[in-house]
């Protein structure tokens, strides 16, 4: 089928006048080969009764040549036959048996008659046709004519035919010709000028105009071409101006952003400050707090370092100073020294963050938190149990945590002499469950408001009063233990008091 | 060619021997029985398709038993009889009469008598041109030794006898008796 595709890429003009011609070519040629069909199923009936209808003609009139011997005559006659051209060879025969009269059609080579007429009747031999008849006038034999006819009228016909066929093959191409100048000008060339002006217009060029020159299809088509053409134009038009006006909302919507992400990082950046400030605060708070529980740690030492050095100017006033008094006391008094250097050291220490997450024991992280406290709270009638069962040993930071834990201690603390509880005890649990370390702070201060019991992680949220709590204990502890340990902070409220819980 | 046509056939011709026994009246006979086939009677000549065809002889005999030979034994479905006539007068029921040389001095009178006849008159008299002015329709002429006939039409036709017209073609001439 390569013919085929090829022909699939021909020109409109082209494939039209294949068709036409073609069709005109098959007609022909359908035509031609019925009528040389017919010719030769039929010229053998048809020269029988030409051959026929002319003998009788020559018997009739040559009838009295023959019977008055007048051979000349029946010459003329056999002369008529010129006028039937299928005739080859003609001749009459007296009644005994002699050539009469004869005829030969000139310009062709060809037999003469035979010297005897033969019986009569119509014969063909080859392509040929004799026919042998008698003449005869009231019944009465006068002779004989012999006839033989051949097929050269009938391949002359199909001669004329063929030129025919001939003149008109011509004259199609001539017309096909002018057809095909016709259909190029017609079709194919407004055709071409809508395809370039479909190029120019997908090049970008919607100004152009092809000319409607008629109201065919073609017309109609470069009719649609133009409208599209400006329909194009208008809505690119359309589409280049929704496209700046877009263009311009989304330049105004970026510097907005920007104007907004600045603002944002200036806030963010305000709120770091701020946050950093709180920080210090709550740092120079919990100093303070250290100071009060060193100063209360300090307080019996003191008393009892006083009360040595007093026994020491006392028993020296009164001659009971003996040297083991003296060894005595100086050493009670290095043991209390000591003592309260230490306590110096742990708060330092407590107070220094860690750098890197170490594994520690939550037991003793517990047990250093409550000593430091101890004093202090027992101070304020604010007892402390503590309950473990095993100790955890946990990755993380443990002054953090151990911050944690004084913050709820506070917390506890300042709730019951808020509300002025007595009997306030602080319960702090410790056990594994799930692989992980979970520590509780339970106190019976009465527990958090329900309604912002969701709000109390939140930075900068207090219940204290105005200068006595930041809002950023509980937020820092928050951040701490789920931020830097990957851990949990919750609360709840348990019979009669709040339960922080802490899984690490 | 038409004429290279000719020759061959006048050859052929050449070679056939023409007539060599016939002779003059053998020939005369046959040109007889012929003329019956190429003229027609009126219906009331020859009534019936048996109605009989009478030849007739006046004067002299020349043809012998030819006559009859040649003429057979029918002229298309009409069964032949011949006459022989001493007297013009005599020839009543003939349909061709042949009025033979014996009559030449006589011929105006014979042909007066059988003026008013159907009959087909046919002579070999030496005038033929004189025998065809007083009613003779078909007169014999020699052309070498060819014989040939000469057609009085105009009588014939007078006769209510009708005339083959390619008879005519073969006839010497279909004016006899008129223009000399």
């Amino acid at each position: 089928m390569p013919a085929f595709r090829r022909a699939h890429n021909w020109p409109i003009q082209r494939k039209l006048l294949l068709i036409i011609l073609s069709t005109i070519v098959v007609s022909l040629v359908l035509a031609m080969a019925g009528i040389f069909t017919y010719e030769l199923v039929t010229y053998r009936d048809r020269l029988a009764q030409e051959v026929t209808e002319v003998g009788g003609f020559i018997m009739a009139n040559s009838a009295p040549t023959l019977a008055f011997d007048d051979a000349q005559t029946a010459q003329e006659i056999l002369l008529t036959l010129s006028g039937s051209p299928s005739v080859a060879v003609a001749a009459l025969y007296t009644m005994d048996g002699r050539v009469f009269a004869s005829y030969i059609r000139s310009g062709q080579p060809t037999i003469a008659p035979p010297p005897m007429p033969g019986p009569t009747g119509t014969r063909f031999t080859g392509r040929q046709l004799e026919q042998v008849r008698t003449v005869h006038k009231k019944g009465h034999r006068l002779g004989t004519l012999y006839l033989r006819a051949d097929t050269a009228t009938v391949y002359a016909r199909l001669a004329g035919y063929a030129g025919i066929l001939l003149a008109v093959s011509l004259a199609i191409g001539g017309g096909a010709f002018l057809l095909q100048r016709l259909l190029k000008r017609l079709i194919s060339e407004p055709l071409l000028r809508l395809s370039s002006m479909a190029e120019s217009i997908a090049g970008g060029d919607l100004t152009t105009h092809v000319p409607v020159e008629s109201a065919d299809e073609i017309g109609q088509l470069a009719a649609a071409f133009n409208h599209m053409s400006q329909e194009l134009a208008h809505s690119y038009a359309q589409l280049e101006m929704r496209v700046q006006e877009r263009t311009e909302k989304l330049t105004r919507a970026l510097q907005e952003l920007h104007s907004e992400t600045e603002e944002r990082i200036r806030a963010v950046e305000e709120l770091r400050k701020r946050e950093q400030l709180l920080i210090q605060q709550s740092r120079l708070a919990a100093m303070g707090e250290m100071l009060a529980n060193i100063s209360h740690q300090w307080r019996q030492p003191l008393n009892v370092l006083g009360l040595k050095v007093q026994e020491l100017g006392l028993s020296y006033k009164y001659g009971s100073l003996s040297e083991d008094l003296l060894d005595d006391n100086i050493a009670k008094a290095m043991e209390i020294i000591q003592h309260m250097s230490q306590t110096i050291t742990d708060f330092q220490d407590y107070l220094t963050p860690n750098k890197e997450k170490t594994e520690f024991s939550v037991d003793q992280v517990i047990a250093r938190t409550v000593s430091l406290i101890k004093e202090n709270f027992k101070n304020q009638n604010i007892r402390i149990d503590i309950r473990s069962t095993g100790d955890q040993q946990i990755m993380g930071f443990p002054n953090e945590y151990g911050q944690v834990l004084l913050n709820l201690f506070m917390n506890a603390r300042d709730a019951f002499i808020e509300r002025g509880v007595r009997d306030a005890r602080i319960t702090v649990q410790s056990w594994s469950e799930n692989g992980k370390a979970v520590t509780t702070i339970t106190d019976n201060a009465g527990g958090v408001r329900e309604e912002i019991l969701d709000n109390i992680f939140d930075a900068y949220f207090t219940t204290k009063e105005l200068g006595k709590g930041t809002g950023v204990g509980l937020f820092m502890s928050k951040n701490i233990i789920e931020q830097n340990m990957g851990g949990l902070l919750s609360v709840r409220n348990v019979n009669g008091g709040a339960e922080f819980r802490i899984e690490v | 060619m038409r004429r290279v046509a000719v020759v061959i056939i006048l050859l052929l011709l050449g070679y056939t021997p023409v007539h060599a026994e016939a002779t003059e009246y053998q020939v005369k006979a046959a040109m007889l029985a012929h003329f019956a086939l190429f003229i027609d009677w009126p219906p009331a000549a020859l009534p019936t398709a048996d109605s009989p065809f009478v030849a007739c002889v006046v004067g002299e005999d020349p043809f012998g038993s030819w006559l009859k030979h040649e003429l057979g034994e029918r002229v298309g479905s009409h069964p032949v009889k011949i006459r022989y006539l001493k007297k013009a007068e005599a020839a009543q029921e003939c349909h061709m009469i042949f009025i033979s040389r014996s009559e030449q001095g006589r011929l105006k009178q014979v042909l007066a008598s059988l003026e008013n006849k159907v009959a087909l008159t046919v002579s070999d008299a030496r005038d033929i041109s004189y025998f065809c002015r007083h009613g003779g329709m078909i007169g014999f002429v020699m052309e070498g030794r060819k014989v040939r006939f000469n057609l009085n039409a105009e009588a014939a036709a007078k006769a209510g006898l009708k005339i083959d017209s390619k008879l005519k073609r073969v006839s010497g001439s279909t004016l006899c008796g008129e223009g000399r």
